[in-house]
């Protein structure tokens, strides 16, 4: 089984609220102290195909991503995490370019390097927030998609395949190719490389692609926006004042607060 | 002309006194690789998702829990980074693990565990034990499966370490040694497998033996500590404890080796750990400074909180540069060194002692400084345990005393650089120090008054090297004192250097405009270094009126000449570079 | 032709989620003057229907059998064939919505945008407001191609207005072959037929600070019972595995806006933060008193859950019972 797991870097997400900042001619988050992380649901995508490798002892995976040179270091923790592959596709163009053309470039992708059974990818990215990725892509290489998906199984030729929905979870039986959009659950925590993990993936070759490389329209590639554009970006102003309950000793403060959640609870 | 037989070996122990480096020659901060960045991240991933939820546990000193995050540690390899390939471990180069070491210094009762385990509990055997030795307990100490302690001071022993009365006995059958005594302040004490325990055999001859716990170690209660709660420190009680001959380390009589070599190599590791520490009580006084409203307005505007973030920042950038130079330096002799063979290494890093034990002297202190102005910065709550001030603040302070307390440091600095050959040959002869390299500063239109300065400390301490060499000679260590303030001048000399150093890497790299703090920096730390170099200096002369020498004063002078500076304004600046970034940012 | 679709499944009935949905499309179709349709997927879509006729201009019903259970490929064909002349439709944010919209688009040769909070038509483009960063920023998304395939925050919403005359209620005329490359072949609740979470008027949520699973079904339960309240959790009590993953609550789980929502033991990540900006009232528990949470608070404690909310319930029983 050829597993494709498409990564993305962003903006750690964790940066706080107050140290974040936007630059509001080019629309989008100021780069500020923060690290780049790799998206989270990336991550759990990863961990996933790891584990199923573990479990049925035949799979490869390949990484890919699209974005900045800095992406280089998500794609050398995913060798770290032992990922068999790594491919870098250049972004030299639109810094947040529209998951149309992030599908497309990636859909090029996929099918230059080939014989990819399943493609993961995360559900979300972090800073964006689209949701769409998986879902294009899935249209462009004329796959099938399940969303949300927790678990992954071997079944023959089939797979199995659960899902989170808002009321609990579906199993579907599925036949690759086929995409899947990861979301987190307990059981795909992403593992933290080894020292000697990282080192390793050093010395491992990266493939490098320009778009010219893709065969696709890279003008309308590099422009990033004929799918949607952010028109405006801002961050909303918000006014609250948390107020401390007052008391010296627990019982006094249980009291305090006790009072302000009966006057909620009955009132509303 | 003399400077050529001065040839530059700069990047040797002592060098920096006789010779300029230029900034590419430095390693910085800036220079750490992509995969030495992800190794610092590893650690923090790790310290986040393992370590930090179990807080609670840690400082309630549950063994297995530490035990368990340990062992976790060393499935990731984090505890093996300093033991050789052979034996299963990483065989990294000491920028990565000084790296790692200031990530785990942002949470010291986890760091001083994996400090102890990984630094004093394993090197003894990397550096000084045979292959039996190595190959037996190397991979399991690796791997985290058995963890060390060092077993040193004794209830009577601390700084004078030779005079410990821990006795080792010879059995009749000539299989064991016997060891009786007792041992103190044992870092892991409470839960070690593997001791490097000192004693004397036949109550003279100072050695080094591996014990396992089982062989008899007895560990005391949990001490109670100002700080560092998660870390176990007991005493140990030995009662007729067999250790088999094989376990000697090294040679009998020949422990006093280990033990000195053993603290240089603790120390060469501090200055990032400290900084580690420095950067998160930094950070968080910031997140406090930034939120907390007085007023009408955020107190990190006023300008005593200004002033405080703005050299907290200072000393944060200021220790980095040093520790970060001194690991690269040492790293760099150590690929010369001949096959990675221990004796080399252990030289190598021994020419470096001056620099290990400044870089402890300094850090501990800077650490000391940036936990005391955060605690203050927080007003009443930097006195609550609700706040992560005091806990730092408690946890620092130990600091000054281990690995050699910063007294024996400070005596020992001056007597280590007079043992660098460049440096003893310059300090004793005038003409040289008045007019050796350093008499010409590298010109640098950004810095030159800074680099003129550092010439003059440079001499200043080469100078009085020699002046006090010559007047005392052989007693000059019993003028605790004056070595005291010849450490604090060459400390300071070589901290200047470094941010210097640093700066200037950075500019050429990034351009004058983006490093308007870097640069605001190095001019307020000099400023201040001529203030405390001609401090320094004026107590060294006073205290050497014997010598009726000429030139040191005038030296002092020219130190003193160092333009007036408008630091309050330079402080203000950095300060809010900081607090635009919201967290340090360097 | 043209016109303004909604796209609606029959498994929550006309809830607070459709009534908003409709709201929403109601007034964008006024906005733009054009003709108002629902289509309702799934068996009991002709029940719902009439229901749905009070507000728009025509119902179609989809209960074939290819549409009967939701399953991802069919439903996406016959909504594609019906939607094929819209020129904006619009779904709620539930997660079979979230996963067909963008697909929908790509097939139309559209463009698609989610989790909007606002949408209208401006110079003939359509722009829908959403958060994003995590929450700590809004942006207007200006969609370039038509159709536009919308979903919203629905609950978020007013309801739409009656009409004077129920629309028109006609069968879907589909060219459904199932597509089997996919099959569900199992569907499990989990949250025991409870009150969605979306509609919970008080909630009670715990985070990774509460340290493991039993005081969530211990103490944090008795809580919640005694205000009447539901539990939820953060991703990090979640992927703890502490609680299901229906507990959870913020961007990437549910969009919660209750009176009430009591925050124990949580940090106050903007992720979280973003799952809950539409509450009322938010309340914190929590040791460290530099925790974001408190920022968004109106009320709120520094101390552990552990000693607090035994004697907050202790305190609450006289008054709730």
């Amino acid at each position: 089984m050829n597993i494709l797991v498409c990564l993305k870097q962003i903006l750690d997400p964790e940066v706080p609220a107050r140290d974040f900042r936007i630059d509001c001619a080019k629309r989008e988050a100021e780069r500020g102290a923060g690290n780049l992380v790799t998206n989270i649901f990336c991550e759990n995508a990863l961990e996933m195909a790891l584990q199923f490798r573990e479990r049925t002892g035949n799979a490869k995976i390949a990484a890919l991503s699209y974005g900045p040179a800095t992406a280089e270091e998500s794609l050398r923790k995913a060798l770290a995490m032992k990922a068999d592959t790594a491919t870098l596709v250049v972004n030299d163009g639109n810094s947040k370019p529209d998951p149309y053309t992030v599908a497309v470039v990636l859909a090029a992708a996929a099918n230059k390097l080939g014989g990819i059974d399943l493609i993961l990818v995360g559900r979300e990215a972090g800073d964006w927030g689209a949701g769409q990725t998986g879902g294009l892509l899935a249209e462009e290489l004329g796959v099938p998609c399940i969303s949300f998906v927790d678990s992954i199984e071997a079944l023959g030729n089939l797979l199995r395949i659960r899902r989170q929905t808002d009321w609990g979870y579906e199993v579907f039986e599925a036949e690759p190719p086929l995409v899947l959009t990861i979301t987190n659950h307990e059981h795909n925590v992403p593992r933290i490389p080894k020292v000697r993990d990282v080192m390793m993936s050093y010395r491992q070759p990266l493939t490098k692609w320009t778009i010219d490389d893709l065969g696709i329209d890279a003008a309308a590639a590099r422009a990033g926006n004929t799918y949607y554009e952010v028109a405006d970006l801002a961050i909303p102003q918000k006014e609250t004042h948390c107020e401390f309950v007052s008391g010296d000793t627990p019982g006094e403060q249980a009291e305090a607060f006790a009072k302000c959640l009966a006057q909620i609870a009955a009132g509303a | 002309m003399a400077a050529s037989s001065h040839s530059i070996q700069r990047h040797v122990g002592g060098g920096f006194l006789i010779a300029n480096s230029a900034c590419d020659e430095v390693f910085t901060r800036e220079d750490l690789s992509s995969a030495q960045q992800m190794f610092g991240r590893i650690v923090e991933d790790f310290m986040r998702t393992e370590v930090l939820p179990r807080s609670e546990q840690l400082y309630a000193k549950d063994h297995t829990a530490t035990r368990d995050m340990l062992q976790k540690a060393g499935k990731l390899d984090l505890l093996s980074l300093d033991v050789p390939q052979d034996y299963g471990g990483m065989g990294l180069d000491k920028v990565s693990s000084a790296h790692v070491g200031e990530k785990i210094g942002a949470a010291p009762s986890f760091g001083v565990p994996v400090m102890a385990h990984t630094g004093i509990g394993t090197l003894p055997i990397v550096y000084f034990g045979n292959e039996q030795q190595k190959s037996r307990y190397l991979p399991l100490l690796a791997s985290g499966e058995k963890l060390g302690a060092y077993a040193l001071t004794e209830p009577g022993s601390g700084s004078d370490a030779l005079s410990i009365r821990t006795k080792a006995k010879l059995s009749p059958d000539g299989k064991y040694y016997i060891l009786n005594g007792q041992k103190m302040w044992i870092t892991n004490g409470g839960f070690a497998d593997v001791f490097t325990i000192f004693a004397k055999v036949d109550g003279e001859k100072f050695t080094a033996f591996i014990v396992e716990r089982e062989m008899g170690v007895v560990s005391g209660r949990e001490e109670p500590k100002l700080g560092l709660d998660g870390s176990s420190t007991t005493a140990l009680f030995l009662e007729n404890v067999c250790v088999p001959v094989e376990n000697v380390l090294g040679e009998v009589g020949q422990g006093h080796k280990i033990a000195f070599n053993i603290l240089n190599f603790g120390r060469l590791k501090l200055g990032t750990v400290n900084m580690g520490g420095a950067r998160q009580a930094l950070n968080d006084a910031l997140t406090y400074a930034i939120e907390r409203q007085q007023f009408g307005r955020a107190i990190a505007g006023f300008g005593m909180i200004q002033q405080k973030l703005g050299e907290m920042t200072i000393r944060c950038y200021v220790g980095e540069a040093m520790a970060y130079r001194a690991v690269g330096d040492i790293d760099r002799a150590l690929e010369t060194a001949a096959g990675h063979d221990s004796a080399a290494v252990l030289k190598a890093i021994e020419s470096f002692a001056a620099e290990c034990s400044m870089n402890k002297v300094w850090t501990s202190e800077a650490l000391a400084y940036v936990v005391d102005e955060a605690l203050q910065i927080h007003g009443g709550y930097g006195y609550s345990k609700d706040y992560p001030a005091e806990r730092a603040y408690r946890d620092a302070r130990l600091s000054r005393i281990y690995e050699g307390t910063n007294e024996i440091n400070r005596v020992l600095i001056p007597i280590r650089l007079l043992k660098a050959p460049a440096v003893a040959g310059a300090a004793t002869d005038v003409n040289v120090a008045a007019n050796g390299p350093c008499a010409a500063p590298p010109s640098d239109p950004l810095f030159a008054r800074e680099y003129e300065l550092l010439a003059c400390a440079k001499k200043f301490v080469l100078l009085a090297l020699g002046c006090a060499q010559t007047i005392y000679g052989k007693q000059l260590s019993t003028e605790q004192e004056i070595l005291g303030h010849i450490a604090d001048a060459a400390m300071e000399t070589y901290a200047l250097e470094s941010a210097l150093l640093r700066t200037s890497k950075m500019v050429a790299a990034k351009g004058e405009g983006n490093c308007s703090a870097p640069i605001d920096i190095v001019r307020v730390y000099a400023s201040d270094v001529a203030d405390r170099v001609r401090h320094s200096g004026k107590q060294i002369i006073a205290a050497l009126s014997a010598a009726g020498d000429s030139v040191l004063p005038e030296v002092v002078r020219q130190i003193a000449d160092y333009p007036v500076f408008n630091t309050v304004a330079a402080r203000r600046r950095i300060s809010d570079v900081v607090v635009k970034a919201g967290r340090y940012p360097f | 032709m043209s016109n303004i679709i909604i796209c609606l499944f029959v498994s929550d009935g006309f809830d607070k989620a459709a009534q908003g949905l409709t709201g929403a499309a109601q007034r964008l179709a006024q906005q733009v003057g054009r003709q108002l349709h629902a289509i309702i997927f799934g068996t009991g879509a002709g029940e719902l229907a009439s229901e749905v006729a009070r507000f728009v201009d025509k119902v179609v019903v989809a209960d074939q059998s290819a549409t009967a259970e939701y399953a991802p490929e069919s439903c996406l064909n016959a909504l594609a064939q019906l939607t094929k002349d819209a020129r904006i439709v619009l779904l709620s944010n539930d997660i079979y919505s979230q996963e067909i919209a963008p697909r929908l688009a790509h097939r139309l040769g559209g463009s698609a945008v989610g989790d909007g909070v606002a949408v209208e038509m401006q110079n003939g483009a359509v722009r829908v407001t959403r958060q994003v960063y995590g929450g700590k920023a809004e942006a207007v998304i200006e969609l370039k191609r038509s159709p536009a395939v919308v979903w919203l925050r629905s609950r978020s919403f007013d309801p739409a207005a009656a009409r004077a005359t129920e629309g028109e209620i006609i069968r879907a005329v589909l060219d459904a072959k199932p597509d089997t490359r996919t099959r569900v072949v199992e569907r499990k609740r989990e949250d025991s037929g409870t009150a969605r979470l979306e509609n919970a008027r008080i909630i009670v949520s715990g985070g990774r600070g509460i340290g493991g699973p039993e005081p969530f079904s211990n103490e944090l339960q008795l809580l919640a019972d005694l205000l009447g309240a539901q539990m939820a959790a953060t991703r990090a009590a979640c992927d703890a595995g502490w609680v299901p993953a229906t507990w959870q609550v913020g961007q990437t789980g549910k969009k919660v806006a209750p009176e009430l929502y009591l925050a124990i033991a949580i940090s106050g990540a903007s992720q979280h933060l973003a799952g809950i900006s539409e509450a009322k009232n938010i309340a914190a528990i929590n040791t460290d008193a530099e925790a974001p949470i408190f920022k968004h608070c109106r009320f709120g404690v520094v101390g552990d859950y552990r000693k607090l909310v035994p004697l907050i319930r202790e305190r609450l029983e006289p008054v709730c019972k």
